[in-house]
């Protein structure tokens, strides 16, 4: 910490060092996936909104037959984009999922169209909690998410085992406990 | 979290031992107060019932009585009810006629103590007095003194303020405030670090407050009126302007129309302007040992905002288009513990009025403190003649972002328009009925939106001092954010497939305070990433990869 502010401030800012390396800087992905299951428990979530958007389509479609009558058309296009989505969407999410907590952090990287890298100290965390819907319980899947003291802040890691999330919930608890301060 | 013991059963106070600790209640004259309020509701209510007819005069008496011993014996109760005091490490407040809430707050987890009061409660010498702690806290969870003597009022600022510094011993107490600058003598000082110039009057008109001036001047004329059923646009006078109106060609009406709004809102926001910021006065005091801000102001409803040093992690310079020609800005603290619901017409952060440019990033340098050194050499901050520091908000050059950002931000304006034009252009060739220039109307939009998307990446920037990273971006309101390296709780880096493509991310600081997030929006993704890790040395540095190992900044 000392080192860096006492470097001249001049440069800073100016991607000195990405120059003086000469090649690209970025986030490596973060070590452990979540649990496979998780791609069957984002499916169930899909469908959940997806049946009763297809089934609504269809149902207006019916209705407005006599005024409408290309209407079907358009409620196939939407069972399609519904279908690609619910078939696309968890897979996708499960392949950009990664979780990784050293001593020193938590570093989460999620999303699908955006994804999102994540980094909160261990020293800022004011409180993990461990959550678990009826469905996720069904798959065995539990959620872990930290807080920090910014609204913004809270990291969550989804579809983890959930013996694995127990775990993980008792180390941070243990680890952020060990570092005093009020993490504001 | 405001912690809420709920004890077994009230215990009966006033047997406590320690004298000092003994409960208080609120001051008997909120009971005069609300008995003021009461009649006001009253007279308005009478007046309109009785100008509209058809209720007797003494049919509106009774209500009246009976509407004002109601409110007065309802408050009489809540005053009965509510006592709160001060032990030794905490703050207890019970309130509550059904559902009775005991509060009991650490004092070292209060940061800000707020006296307000409007004019009744200024007449009867009385002040609300309002208790922040660290807290996100909901409406119902403010805690708030209403009313307390204005001398207690005082005292309470002081004792909980102090108390909340005692406990907090040295090793909690953040980072900066141990290296701020000892520029106060020990003891008691209070130096005034901006006053009232009332030639900053001439930003106001340029403020949202000149929208809100129509209002204003329309409520204060309008509203009154029509109670007492006189409704202008029925008078002679207004009808006689309408038929005029009504006689010209529509565009003469409307740009009349126009221009007297126009008049209206400047003239009101000029009201608004005095009334808000009359005796401002922005103090920095140093209480045996405890650095706090004070913003004192107000005409009417007077407002006092303490704010400690600790409880501070940046500055806001806000600059609102209008307000950014006329060369003005606004300026907020960032601070941790103010309440998330500032309502949209006046935030409770805000540290100066609407100012020239120079004044808010002197403000601001001297806030943060002043041991910035100046990065760039000479070209900012070599003008400033006070002898303060450099502003993190103006000093710092500010490195720009690549051009793609510039391409983003074209197509999100543009695209809209275009997609716009082109339903437009495919209804005006289905439907006869329908303008067939319609959509050359909103191409005529592209040449206007351009500029704006111009300048929204041109005001895109992000830069670091010795103690705070800044970030500036947008253009209806340009905002620039100095927020300290050492308030920032954790980094996300969002990239959608766009910006990946355009090898932009957005970089985010999430901090405690302010709005909880701070933006480098579309900034170069390696230069992000290098200004995130520089900007909180170790955080984000193991995981970042590098083709070039050897580069170990980290190696001893």
């Amino acid at each position: 910490m000392t080192e860096w502010t006492t470097q001249p401030t001049g440069s800073i800012g100016q991607g000195a060092p990405a120059a003086a390396t000469g090649g690209t800087v970025r986030l490596r992905p973060p070590r452990h996936r979540v649990d496979p299951r998780a791609i069957w428990w984002w499916t169930t979530q899909w469908l959940g909104l997806a049946v009763p958007v297809i089934a609504g389509v269809w149902i207006a479609v019916a209705f407005t037959a006599g005024v409408l009558s290309y209407g079907w058309l358009i409620a196939l296009a939407v069972t399609l984009v519904v279908i690609a989505v619910v078939l696309v969407e968890p897979r996708w999410s499960y392949a950009v999922s990664r979780w990784e907590v050293t001593d020193e952090a938590v570093y989460t990287r999620t999303g699908w169209f955006v994804r999102r890298w994540r980094v909160a100290p261990m020293s800022r965390i004011q409180r993990v909690d461990n959550a678990r819907g009826p469905v996720q319980r069904l798959f065995g899947l539990s959620s872990v998410t930290v807080t920090t003291a910014s609204s913004a802040g809270a990291i969550s890691i989804d579809g983890l085992d959930h013996e694995l999330a127990r775990d993980l919930v008792e180390q941070l608890t243990r680890t952020t406990h060990a570092i005093p301060g009020d993490a504001t | 979290m405001t912690e809420r013991i709920d004890l077994p059963s009230a215990p009966a106070a006033p047997d406590e031992p320690a004298a000092t600790d003994r409960w208080e209640r609120l001051d008997r004259r909120t009971l005069a107060v609300n008995a003021v309020y009461a009649t006001g509701v009253a007279i308005a209510a009478g007046t309109g019932a009785v100008t509209r007819g058809g209720i007797q005069l003494w049919l509106v008496l009774l209500g009246a009585v009976v509407l004002i011993g109601g409110w007065v014996a309802l408050d009489l109760l809540r005053w009965m009810k509510t006592r709160y005091r001060i032990t030794g490490e905490r703050f207890e407040l019970h309130t509550g006629l059904l559902f009775r809430t005991r509060r009991s707050i650490p004092t070292e987890r209060i940061r800000s103590v707020d006296a307000i009061a409007n004019p009744v409660q200024r007449v009867f010498g009385v002040t609300v007095v309002k208790i922040g702690t660290g807290e996100k806290a909901g409406k119902d969870d403010e805690i708030k003194l209403d009313v307390v003597a204005r001398q207690t009022g005082d005292a309470l600022r002081g004792t909980l303020l102090r108390r909340a510094r005692q406990v907090q011993s040295a090793p909690a107490a953040s980072q900066e405030a141990g290296q701020a600058p000892p520029d106060e003598p020990a003891g008691d000082a209070e130096n005034a670090l901006a006053r009232i110039d009332w030639a900053w009057i001439r930003y106001a008109p340029l403020t949202l407050s000149s929208v809100l001036g129509i209002g204003v001047v329309f409520g204060v004329v309008y509203k009154p009126l029509e109670l007492l059923g006189l409704n202008p646009f029925q008078m002679g006078l207004v009808r006689e302007a309408i038929v005029e109106f009504e006689a010209h060609p529509l565009w003469v009406s409307i740009s009349v129309l126009a221009g007297a709004a126009l008049v209206l809102g400047v003239l009101g926001s000029l009201v608004l302007f005095v009334e808000a910021w009359w005796r401002f006065r922005l103090t920095h005091e140093n209480t045996e040992g405890t650095e706090t801000f004070r913003v004192r102001r107000g005409l009417l409803t007077t407002r006092s905002l303490t704010l400690e040093r600790r409880r501070l992690r940046g500055v806001e310079v806000a600059e609102p288009m209008l307000l950014r020609w006329g060369g003005g800005a606004r300026t907020y603290a960032v601070a941790t513990g103010m309440s998330e619901e500032n309502k949209s017409i006046e935030r409770t952060d805000t540290l100066l009025p609407p100012t020239p440019r120079a004044v808010s990033d002197r403000v601001a340098a001297e806030v943060l403190g002043s041991d910035v050194p100046d990065v760039t050499g000479s070209e900012a901050a070599g003008s400033e003649a006070t002898g303060a520091g450099a502003s993190p908000t103006s000093a710092v050059r500010l490195e720009s972002h690549p051009r793609a950002a510039l391409r983003r931000r074209m197509v999100w304006s543009l695209a809209p328009i275009v997609a716009f034009a082109a339903v437009l252009a495919g209804l005006g060739g289905v439907f006869d009925w329908f303008p067939g220039w319609a959509w050359w109307a909103a191409l005529a939009l592209l040449p206007v939106a351009a500029p704006f998307a111009r300048d929204a990446y041109r005001n895109l920037g992000h830069g670091l001092t010795e103690r705070y990273l800044v970030t500036r971006s947008g253009t209806g309101v340009r905002r620039t954010v100095a927020l300290q390296r050492s308030g920032v709780l954790g980094w996300t880096v969002r990239q959608s497939l766009l910006q990946r493509r355009a090898g932009l991310a957005t970089v985010t600081a999430t901090t405690a305070a302010g709005h909880g997030a701070y933006h480098v929006r579309d900034v170069g993704i390696e230069a992000g990433l290098v200004f995130a890790e520089r900007a909180v040395p170790d955080l984000l540095t193991p995981f970042l990869e590098r083709p070039d190992h050897l580069e170990d900044r980290h190696a001893h």
